[in-house]
């Protein structure tokens, strides 16, 4: 108890750091980031309440329904409370007063940016893809455009049409976003080390321009995610926590910290960090991680408790379920659950969304079906662009050795332990007596 | 003024996309050219002291919408100058320029106001707090806080093309930061000046402006010039000297004063020449209003709708609604 006070006291004390800008004390090193560097210098703000700044615009739309101006910023801000907050909800709130703007002003590009972009924040790709579409031939300018045409693109599988988006938009504007979604492109492709140098970039610009609050913390949030891919966790770790510095409560931070401290080992730490992820947005990956480490650490009932929330929010809403088909997909394949279910919601998901790990977690989920030559084949898209992802990686490897391809497979599960040793708190372990088993074998 | 689609909307930064904790991939929307609304200037004022007429006032605000989507601070490590021409060359004879420190937990900055004349040089003319008057060496007083936004337009109108219908005033109840610096105006040279302000980090000009609405109505693109017909010359304009404002933009000042004046029109050509460059030209010795110099109750969008569209438009159909002090620093106070 008095250990676990200690570590939050660290925790909080580092933050508290980070904010005041009096510098996050850590080994120097001629490899640090150079975004965390910038983040120990004075000058971030604080973001003011995003709700306040909801109901200020609301107020005005009351006021005048007629501003299109005013609806425009208040449906961009109930779409970044959205994505504050996991409540897909505010997204609905955000299309009826995009929609009313454009109504008002049909040609009022900001609010038809703002809009094609909350098609995609809900999934509705095609959608997105045509809505953005539209505006870009209409305004060449409309550079956010051009980013939805990109991320939609990429979420319907279509690779060469996102690049060149992606390319269009760098050429017109190299800004942190467009740099965000060009490392994105070299992660896709295998090349983690240079994704990481460009989302650094785009995470020092992000915090040059003055950018605060959540959208600048997610550029800390995607480093520690990439970072964590290749088993640098204390790198991770110095992400993380920035991200939670640059935005109070940034459930993802806290998961994401809580990640890096399940894979050292640290398991009292990460179940609290993940109990604090998930008490301010439950999601079902996070819920069904900190259900994973009560598992491994003797608590059964707690992690089946973790394990009945992920499968009541899968019960809910039809909107949740389409935005978190690949997440209840991979938990009921991962934990042997409902695997029927499984391969229902990942074959919803691939009509939906055709990318790399749309197509990874039909392979998954037809693999725990007992369905290996067709896991294999969906397999084989997944990695398609050589993605260095240890997941991705595992899973692979898992197939082919159910398939009896010992070499592939134990290829495989060697580079995705080499990668990270602690990828997953259940399925590295899996991996790892998997590989002892056909090495010893061969 | 930030005005028009890409100002105001850059405000609040575009949304990013939500997606779960696997696959989160989705960076944030676009962040705006020079991204930090901190350094956004809003309008620029020039007028001769109500108080005592041997002065003149200068003011610059920033940071729109300040309050509600940001904290309303300045930001600490970026220059903001007020520039002063005063032989008519359109180069900055004296500039002011002002920093501030790094907020504390009531958001308070210090404050560090320098004269830097041109070949000579800088001094520091006043250290003090934000929220606070700050005597000025030499004379004069200078105050940094955030206030009440005196600018007043149909913005709503402007997009629509349609005034009066019936004009409200998009910037009622909305705050702005802002630089107000009151001096002789024997320290500025001599009594008939341009005046310019203009954001600058490190080495990099994030923003300038001298008079209203030059940016939003003539430089690409705008209402008249839509995104679609060209590109945009906006973060080129905000990044150019007014020394290279005829060189760089009067061909794009011409077109649109054709549109109203009609193709070759002398009158457009020699109203292209008095807008550019973008420098707020002031005798500081007359009381008159805008356009010499430009004093927070002049309905400069009146004045300038009428020159640009050649009477065919001649107001928005908004009036002053801020209550301004006769004394300094002038600007109401913060809603």
């Amino acid at each position: 108890m008095l250990k676990r006070g200690l570590i939050l006291m660290v925790l909080t004390a580092v933050t508290v750091g980070a904010i005041s800008g009096a510098g996050i004390l850590h080994p120097s090193s001629d490899e640090r980031p150079s975004s965390l560097a910038a983040l120990e210098r004075p000058g971030i703000g604080q973001a003011p309440s995003t709700e306040a700044a909801i109901d200020f615009f609301a107020d005005r739309v009351r006021k005048d329904p007629r501003d299109s101006v005013s609806l425009t910023l208040l449906g961009q801000l109930h779409a970044r409370r959205a994505r504050e907050t996991g409540d897909i909800a505010s997204y609905e709130r955000a299309e009826f007063a995009l929609s009313e703007a454009l109504e008002l002003l049909p040609t009022y590009t900001p609010a038809a940016e703002a809009l094609a972009e909350v098609y995609y924040a809900e999934h509705r790709f095609a959608d997105a893809l045509e809505l953005a579409g539209t505006v870009y031939r209409t305004s060449p300018g409309a550079t956010q455009a051009l980013a939805t045409m990109g991320d939609a693109s990429l979420a319907l599988g279509r690779y060469r049409q996102a690049s060149k988006a992606y390319h269009a938009l760098a050429n017109a504007a190299l800004t942190p976003p467009a740099l965000a979604r060009l490392a994105h492109v070299a992660w896709l492709h295998g090349d983690t080390e240079r994704a990481i140098g460009l989302m650094d970039r785009a995470a020092l610009g992000s915090i040059r321009s003055g950018q605060i609050g959540e959208p600048a913390a997610w550029y800390q949030i995607r480093l520690g995610d990439l970072n964590f891919g290749i088993g640098r966790l204390e790198t991770a770790y110095e992400h993380y926590e920035a991200a939670l510095g640059l935005f109070e409560g940034y459930y993802l931070a806290l998961a994401g910290m809580g990640r890096v401290r399940a894979a050292q080992g640290r398991m009292e730490e990460a179940i609290d960090l993940y109990e604090r992820a998930v008490a301010i947005v439950p999601q079902p990956e996070l819920v069904a991680a900190l259900g994973d480490l009560h598992a491994l650490t003797g608590r059964p009932d707690l992690a089946e408790q973790q394990y009945a929330t992920v499968e009541a929010i899968g019960a809910l809403a039809a909107s949740n379920r389409q935005v978190f088909n690949r997440q209840l997909a991979l938990f009921y394949a991962d934990h042997d659950r409902h695997l029927e279910d499984a391969l229902e919601l990942a074959m919803t998901e691939i009509d939906v969304r055709k990318d790399v790990f749309g197509h990874d977690a039909l392979a998954w989920a037809l693999f725990k079906n007992g369905r290996y030559r067709d896991a294999a084949r969906a397999i084989d898209a997944a990695m398609r662009l050589g993605t260095r992802d240890p997941a991705l990686l595992y899973h692979a490897g898992m197939i082919y050795g159910a398939l009896g391809r010992t070499d592939r497979a134990m290829e495989l599960l060697e580079a995705a332990l080499t990668l990270n040793p602690n990828f997953s708190p259940l399925q590295a372990a899996v991996a790892r007596s998997t590989l002892a088993e056909l090495v010893a074998a061969a | 003024m930030v005005v028009g689609a890409a100002g105001l909307l850059a405000i609040a930064g575009t949304i990013p996309a939500f997606v779960s904790a696997a696959d989160h991939l989705d960076a944030p929307g676009l962040t705006p050219p020079g991204g930090d609304t901190r350094l956004d200037i809003n309008d620029v004022y020039a007028f001769r002291s109500p108080v005592n007429a041997s002065n003149t006032v200068l003011i610059a605000t920033v940071n729109p919408l300040a309050g509600v989507l940001n904290d309303g601070t300045f930001r600490p490590g970026a220059a903001y100058e007020l520039k002063i021409d005063d032989d008519g060359n359109a180069k900055e004879d004296m500039t002011y320029r002002v920093e501030f420190g790094a907020p504390d937990a009531s958001k308070v900055q210090s404050v560090t106001l320098r004269a830097m004349p041109a070949g000579g040089a800088p001094a520091v003319r006043a250290t003090g707090q934000t929220g606070q008057d700050i005597a000025v060496a030499g004379g004069g007083t200078l105050r940094a806080g955030v206030f009440d936004d005196p600018f007043f337009f149909d913005l709503v109108g402007f997009l629509n093309l349609d005034f009066c219908h019936p004009g409200t005033n998009f910037f009622t109840g909305l705050n702005t930061s802002a630089i107000v610096l009151e001096v002789p105006s024997s320290s500025l040279g001599d009594s008939e000046i341009g005046v310019w302000a203009r954001t600058m980090l490190g080495d990099t000009q994030v923003d300038r402006m001298g008079r209203p609405a030059i940016n939003t109505v003539f430089i690409p693109n705008n209402v008249f010039e839509p995104s679609g017909t060209e590109s945009s010359l906006k973060n080129a304009f905000n990044a150019t000297k007014p020394r290279n404002d005829q060189r760089a933009f009067r061909a794009e000042v011409v077109d649109t004063l054709e549109i109203f004046y009609g193709s070759g029109s002398p009158t457009a050509a020699a109203l292209a020449d008095f807008l550019l460059p973008d420098i707020l030209t002031v005798d500081t010795s007359s009381a008159a209003g805008f356009p010499n110099g430009r004093a927070l109750a002049d309905d400069v969008i009146d004045i300038e709708l009428g020159l640009v569209t050649n009477g065919a438009v001649t107001t928005d159909c908004v009036g002053n609604d801020s209550s301004f002090s006769s004394s300094f620093p002038y600007l109401a106070p913060a809603n």
